[in-house]
């Protein structure tokens, strides 16, 4: 060059002050390693981040030194020696791939994370003569990709279980180091005592004194504009000075322990996250700032927003869900109640009803002297009789709202002995006849029952299978408006017994064939006018057939075509086999 | 309100000599009241007492019944309680005990509680009826000759 180069120019650059002067305006750090790893050119970058205050002081610094400052390690968190470095990698004549480092000034929680390359320069033998380092600070992604992380495990975790309490805590636990030093999640309504509250820190010593803070000094009740603010939704970022704090302690009355714990906590920075449920503040999450000296910035607003609505759900599906549960208990509890209440009048009523039968039956034999009965006679007779049926229906309804009360709280036990089902169809049919003989019962539909050859014997509880039988004939009965005729058929085979009972009824409409055993249901083409009862009867037996192993199901080709109940019962081998070595026990040959 | 005359009837049943004693142990004055006045006006004599505690009292103090019908939810002695101490008296086990219970879960007590019947809440009257005939008959007096 025989004239210095004009300045701005491209041949300007090419002179080392100049480029000096650019790689002092780089973000990137950049050094220069002679071949015995001694940094011969450290760029103002390279001696910020290894926190010298000027590349000059940086390069008369002694190695070690320099790097005993720093913890380093890589992604994962194992620790990398100087040897790992690509720098050194690169001075031994392998050339690295990047690789991303994570150094923490030792002694502190600051912590920074870079991408380190390195490349060496070789001479014209191609041996090493020395190797350009750079350093590229990617905490700020590394941070958001945390945080990022954060927000998917801690939304996940929120969905795994109704029990928010458990579930809030660990989101404070996820939230901490990746999103802030010390996180609190507050469940209840601005400016009431919170209802719930999950506290967590990153260091182990201070989580106790911050649960003890958090105790101690709960949040004050915001003023209204902050509560505006809140109920939009809309996370703060707020800074925290010492003159803050002073003047809460002081506004609040705090004694002198507010200051030093907070002295000890150190926050610098909150992150406020508001949890709404359509405009009503229903908690938040707070991100504190302390010793990491993590700046919040717009990407954890964004992070925080992300996170506030699965988070503010979780809670309030909690919460119905368990008012859910309360309700039905509630109702549980009335439904017992109402059951064990009305047995005793009813049984007085039926008693009194029943004995009025009586007396009227014995001292009305029926006919008067013309041998007709009087109209008197015959209006007692008929109004005993229907306050007869009326009290039947109400034992039988009284008796339902007990089991079904038993059922809801699963207490419904079987006692179960050999039992020929054919024998207990029998009695029950015979009962409903007799009934309807005495006009007990309605009698508009006729009742067949047809019984197998052979004894059916099966391990049931006789007393539950007349409940059974009871509740389906009464069903049949009911939904046959128009009369027509009913059928039991017992059968059986080897292992099991089948009942199907068939009417001529109003049938049921397809999609509620499975319906109709639930409580409380009734199927659609029955309106709940003139078809009294609580709509227990098949649920009652289901519970029953299915306590003894069985399946009870409803056939219908739709509405007005009748309806087959089919009930399936297994028999227990063993008992069958006991009862017929009994039976042939105690018979005489013959 | 108690006496054969409330319901109109005659004061002895046919075929019968004797009239029955029936004890009634329940804890609900209603029912108590309902049984006395169905009994009696079918011709037998009723002694009623609110739990197994006064009706042991009763007992002890000379009643003979030739049935008891007990309930089993009461206070202070409940019928459980009653029925074991029956059992632990010779003088008293051989009466004839009547379970009349709500809860069909407690059919399988009966015999272990030295029942011959249990009857279902609410009580069917004709079984009840029935019952105490049956019981009565079969049954021999509580205090042995001595009567």
């Amino acid at each position: 060059m025989t004239e210095p180069p004009v300045e701005g120019s491209s041949a300007a650059f090419a002179s080392l002050d100049h480029l000096r002067t650019v790689l002092s305006h780089i973000d990137d750090g950049v050094t220069v390693q002679d071949t015995s790893g001694r940094l011969v050119f450290a760029n103002d970058a390279a001696a910020r981040f290894s926190g010298f205050a000027s590349a000059d002081e940086m390069l008369v610094a002694d190695i070690s030194t320099l790097i005993a400052a720093f913890e380093m390690s890589d992604e994962a968190g194992y620790p990398l020696a100087l040897d790992d470095l690509p720098g050194r990698q690169a001075l031994g004549g392998r050339d690295t791939p990047p690789l991303i480092v994570r150094s923490r000034i030792r002694g502190t929680d600051q912590e920074r994370y870079s991408r380190v390359a390195a490349r060496a320069v070789r001479g014209p033998d191609g041996e090493v003569q020395y190797v350009v380092n750079t350093f590229h600070d990617i905490t700020d992604l590394k941070r958001n990709e945390a945080s990022l992380a954060f927000v998917v495990d801690a939304a996940s975790t929120l969905a795994t279980s109704l029990d928010y309490t458990e579930t809030l805590q660990r989101v404070s636990q996820l939230a901490v180091p990746s999103m802030a030093d010390w996180c609190v999640v507050d469940i209840g309504e601005p400016g009431s005592p919170p209802e719930r509250v999950a506290v967590w820190h990153r260091d182990p010593e201070k989580r106790a004194l911050a649960e003890e803070f958090q105790r101690r000094y709960p949040p004050a009740p915001p003023g209204p504009e902050a509560l505006e603010l809140l109920r939009r939704g809309e996370p703060i970022i707020m800074e925290i000075t010492h003159e803050m704090l002073e003047q809460s302690a002081a506004a609040a009355g705090y004694g002198p322990d507010y200051l030093e714990m907070m002295q000890i906590l150190d926050p610098h920075q909150v992150l406020y996250m508001p949890l709404t449920i359509a405009d009503r503040v229903i908690g938040s999450i707070v991100f504190l700032s302390a010793e990491s000296g993590r700046r919040f910035g717009d990407n954890d607003l964004a992070y925080a927003r992300l996170l506030a609505r699965p988070a503010a759900l979780a809670v309030e599906n909690a919460k119905l869900y368990h008012s859910l549960e309360e309700a039905v208990r509630v109702r549980d509890g009335f439904l017992q109640m109402a059951a064990h209440e009305l047995l005793t009048p009813i049984t007085v009523v039926r008693g009194y009803a029943q004995a009025l039968a009586r007396t009227v039956a014995r001292r009305m034999p029926g006919v008067g002297e013309d041998g007709m009965l009087t109209i008197e006679a015959t209006r007692l007779t008929d109004g005993i009789q229907r306050m007869g049926a009326g009290t039947e229906r109400l034992a039988r309804l009284s008796h339902d709202l007990l089991d079904l009360a038993r059922i809801q709280r699963g207490t419904i036990d079987l006692a179960t002995e050999p039992t020929d089902i054919g024998a207990v169809a029998r009695d029950v049919t015979e009962a409903a006849l007799l009934q309807q003989d005495e006009g007990r019962y309605p009698r508009h539909v006729l009742i067949d029952l047809v019984l197998p050859e052979e004894p059916i014997i099966g391990d049931w509880d006789p007393v539950r299978l007349e409940q059974v039988f009871y509740n389906v004939i009464d069903n049949a009965v009911k939904y046959s408006p128009g009369g027509g005729r009913m059928q039991i058929e017992v059968a059986g085979s080897a292992d099991q017994a089948r009942i199907s009972v068939t009417d001529q009824g109003l049938g049921i409409p397809p999609g509620m064939l499975d319906t109709i055993f639930q409580p409380f249901q009734r199927a659609s083409n029955v309106s709940s006018e003139g078809f009294p009862g609580f709509g227990m009867g098949l649920s009652i037996c289901r519970e029953i057939v299915e306590r003894h192993g069985g399946r009870i199901s409803a056939a219908s080709e739709g509405p007005g075509s009748g309806t087959q109940i089919l009930i399936e019962l297994p028999r227990s081998a063993d008992h069958v086999a006991d009862h017929i070595d009994q039976d042939e026990a105690s018979q005489p040959d013959s | 309100m108690a006496g054969g005359a409330k319901l109109g009837l005659p004061e002895t049943k046919e075929g019968m000599q004797d009239r029955h004693t029936v004890l009634v142990v329940d804890d609900e004055p209603a029912i108590r009241q309902m049984f006395e006045d169905i009994l009696t006006g079918e011709g037998s004599d009723v002694v009623s007492a609110t739990d197994g505690r006064a009706a042991l009292d009763l007992l002890n103090d000379g009643a003979q019944p030739c049935v008891i019908l007990l309930d089993l939810m009461m206070p202070r002695m409940n019928g459980w309680q009653f029925a074991a101490h029956l059992q632990a008296d010779a003088a008293l086990r051989n009466l004839p005990l009547a379970i009349v219970a709500a809860n069909p879960r407690f059919r399988d007590d009966a015999e272990r509680l030295g029942a011959s019947r249990w009857l279902g809440k609410p009580v069917d009257i004709g079984d009840l009826l029935e019952t105490v005939d049956e019981l009565c008959v079969a049954g021999h007096p509580s205090r042995g000759s001595a009567a």
